[in-house]
């Protein structure tokens, strides 16, 4: 088979991550922070977390937010709070990131799978309803892709069965839908701040954010070993006394540090984020074999979702190219916990059509064009 | 006169260059690895070789190592697990988040570490695993819990969240049980700049479950790695950790021989100075009667003390349903009597005898004060 189409430079490399550039411009502000935890003398749960607490709830909306070590952390204190435990159900789409699942057994409530819609890939509310039981406590949608799930529609659902929405926003910090941050539309919502998210910091960290007085409280407690009326520096008389039975989730102040650094440039790097997205749209759009994300004006691009008929071949030559690619579910979630293959064909069909390219903000354009060239020779060229 | 804070002040403030440095190095690496990455796998090797264990597995808390471990060895729902009434939460709260059951059972008088007969009696049909921790300045009685475990088929799994670098019979801590569990957060043995914990082991069968919990290979893990920042930095601080650990030795050497007439003359207990196996020195503990007023008395002379574990576990709120009509005087006696004096290695000798003097003064104004 004779090669057709644009010749792919080999020696290019386009990593799935690579925040160097903006890391050199936002050092001497990380810095600054990182010899403030120094000087507070507190590397875990201080000063800065409180700080970066306190912005994230001006940024979001969200009248209260808890700093926790990890975003998995985050989804399982919010449905902890919510009242998820031993004996109940929670509602999951069966195509998303084994987190969410892990988070619910983690509380020792049992996941109970649900389709996603076909088109946006995010749980569908028909499909909630018709997995909803009496022991259901809560309904967990993933914002895959950053793709806002229609949680007004899963409300009407929901509210009315008594069960309460858990967003996982995954890597969602900065999109909204009709203005609302994703995470506030239900009882709470997870953040994750993992490196490569559109917040995202030097490890992992993770933030829960609501609206509702009690279920924030209910975090504090879960955060910190259930323990009592601890004021951060100054362990009050009942510190040494559980309330209930909690976890170690605090978030370390380095990592809060370089959060508050970066949440202050966070629109410009969402705006990096939707010019390489545009551009990844504008080139792939109509390839054979290839369907580019649906785009709205609230997407933050966290991940550039394709979906190819030829995914796995795809990956293959874009890594001979020495493009990085991530297959966000390589199995559907139900097929990981026992369940049976032809059960959530939505979910099935998506997880095996979904390749996502490197977006992060300091990609060249130059590196756009490399992926999308490769791509098209894969597409038009008939390689691979 | 310097304030003399409980805990260490400004421990790592002689590598704050270095760890900016450090940093700025992670975030310009080429590899962009922040978490699991080269510098963890360094870490994991080093605590192999400085434990003798074969394997060590670093992940985000020494709470989620102690996790990791309970499941890694079996601990499921339902089944039993004994653990000491006196210590931390997470040594019930972790075993509470995998469906397991805490058995609490108390500890010694003497050296506050679980009695190993009380444990004994704990066991029952369902007990998968014992939990011995290792507090303040010693460790437990590990070759008596191997014998238990060998002889009632359990799994033992070693608390040693502060007993990094301590020894029993020439053994390491973390080594005795089928795992060991390390905390390396800021204010344990070897600190460091963030949350971290260790397990060790040397069973293929736990290391592996143990990881792929940790990686996410598995639906039901507990997850979470250590971060490449904190591995660095743990991996320098291990320069001058004997030393530290010398020195702190030295101090509990001195507050013991200073104390011994207040020993003789019933006023003060001292578990570190109990004969035990597996000294260390984490945290030096006076036990009184008069606990309350001498935080008070030394607080005015600018000496910070911390009151560990005040309320046993079995009477938490979070476990009380797990305890039954069962009692455990001994943790309740040394929730009420223990006092922790600083033992920081960057206390100079006047310091020391600055904290001696203000405890003997406590003491000799206290018997004046007696009614004859």
């Amino acid at each position: 088979m004779s090669m057709s189409g644009p010749a792919v430079d080999t020696e290019w490399r386009v990593p799935w991550f690579d925040g160097r550039a903006s890391f050199r411009d936002e050092w001497p502000d990380i810095a600054g922070r990182v010899r403030r935890v120094f000087d507070n003398d507190r590397f875990a749960h201080g000063e800065l977390t409180l700080e970066l607490e306190e912005a994230v709830g001006r940024y979001t909306g969200a009248r209260y937010a808890v700093g926790v070590s990890s975003g998995a952390d985050a989804l399982h204190l919010a449905l902890r709070a919510a009242g998820v435990g031993e004996g109940d159900e929670v509602v999951v789409p069966a195509f998303g990131p084994r987190s969410s699942v892990a988070a619910v057994l983690r509380t020792r409530a049992t996941p109970v799978f649900a389709d996603v819609d076909a088109v946006s890939g995010t749980l569908a509310p028909d499909a909630v309803a018709a997995r909803l039981s009496e022991r259901t406590k809560a309904v967990v949608p993933v914002h895959v892709f950053a793709r806002p799930v229609d949680v007004v529609a899963l409300r009407r659902i929901t509210d009315e069965a008594g069960v309460a929405v858990v967003e996982d926003t995954m890597q969602a910090m900065g999109a909204r839908a009709e203005g609302v941050h994703s995470g506030l539309g239900g009882a709470a919502g997870a953040l994750s701040f993992a490196p490569w998210n559109t917040l995202g910091a030097l490890g992992d960290a993770g933030m829960v954010i609501t609206d509702d007085a009690e279920l924030a409280r209910r975090c504090l407690l879960l955060r910190h070993h259930g323990r009592t009326g601890e004021v951060p520096g100054r362990p009050s008389e009942v510190s040494g006394s559980a309330a209930v039975v909690g976890v170690n989730s605090k978030m370390d102040e380095i990592q809060a540090a370089v959060l508050l650094t970066r949440l202050a440039s966070l629109d410009h790097a969402i705006a990096r984020r939707r010019a390489v997205a545009a551009r990844y749209t504008g080139r792939l759009a109509g390839l054979p074999g290839v369907d580019v994300p649906l785009t709205t004006d609230d997407q933050v691009w966290p991940t550039y979702v394709l979906e190819v008929d030829r995914r796995d071949a795809l990956a293959d030559h874009l890594a001979r190219a020495g493009v990085q690619t991530a297959i966000p579910c390589p199995v559907p979630l139900h097929l990981l916990t026992g369940g049976s293959p032809g059960t959530y064909p939505a979910a099935e069909a998506a997880s095996a059509r979904t390749l996502a390219l490197p977006v992060h903000p300091d990609l060249a354009t130059a590196d756009v064009d490399h992926v999308c060239a490769a791509v098209a020779l894969f597409c038009e060229g008939g390689r691979g | 006169m310097r304030p003399l804070p409980f805990f260490p002040p400004a421990a790592f403030e002689q590598e704050r260059e270095a760890t900016l440095e450090m940093i700025r190095r992670i975030g310009l690496d080429p590899a962009q690895r922040f978490v699991l990455g080269p510098a963890v796998t360094e870490l994991e090797e080093e605590i192999s070789r400085e434990t003798g264990a074969r394997y060590a597995i670093a992940c985000a808390t020494g709470s989620s190592a102690l996790a990791l471990a309970l499941a890694a060895v079996g601990v499921e729902p339902g089944a039993e697990v004994v653990v000491p009434a006196f210590g931390c939460q997470p040594i019930a709260g972790m075993v509470v988040g995998l469906g397991g059951v805490p058995v609490f059972a108390d500890v010694d008088p003497r050296t506050l570490v679980l009695d190993p007969a009380a444990a004994e009696t704990a066991v029952t049909s369902r007990t998968t695993a014992v939990v011995p921790t290792h507090i303040f300045a010693t460790m437990a009685d590990m070759p008596a819990f191997r014998t238990m475990a060998h002889d009632r088929g359990l799994t033992l799994v070693e608390d040693a969240a502060v007993a990094y670098g301590a020894a029993l019979d020439g053994k390491a801590a973390g080594r005795w049980g089928d795992a060991g569990v390390f905390s390396h957060a800021q204010f344990k043995p070897l600190g460091g700049i963030g949350e971290g914990g260790v397990v060790v082991t040397d069973d293929d069968g736990v290391a592996a479950r143990c990881r792929a919990s940790r990686d996410g290979d598995r639906p039901d893990g507990w997850s979470g790695g250590m971060d490449e920042m904190t591995a660095r930095f743990l991996l320098r601080r291990r320069r001058g950790f004997t030393a530290r650990m010398r020195r702190k030795a030295e101090i509990a050497r001195r507050y013991t021989d200073a104390f011994a007439p207040l020993v003789e003359a019933g006023l003060l207990t001292l578990p570190a100075a109990e004969p035990a196996p597996g000294r260390f020195c984490h945290v030096y503990a006076l036990l009184t009667d008069r606990r309350d007023d001498l935080a008070a008395h030394l607080r005015e002379q600018g000496i910070g003390t911390h009151v560990y574990y005040p309320v046993p576990l079995p009477r938490q709120p979070a476990f009380a349903r797990f305890a039954g009509r069962a009692r455990f005087p001994n943790a309740e006696a040394v929730g009420n009597r223990n006092l922790a004096i600083p033992v920081w290695p960057g206390l100079d000798d006047e310091d020391v005898d600055r904290i001696i003097a203000a405890v003997k003064g406590f003491f000799a104004s206290a018997v004046r004060e007696q009614p004859r």
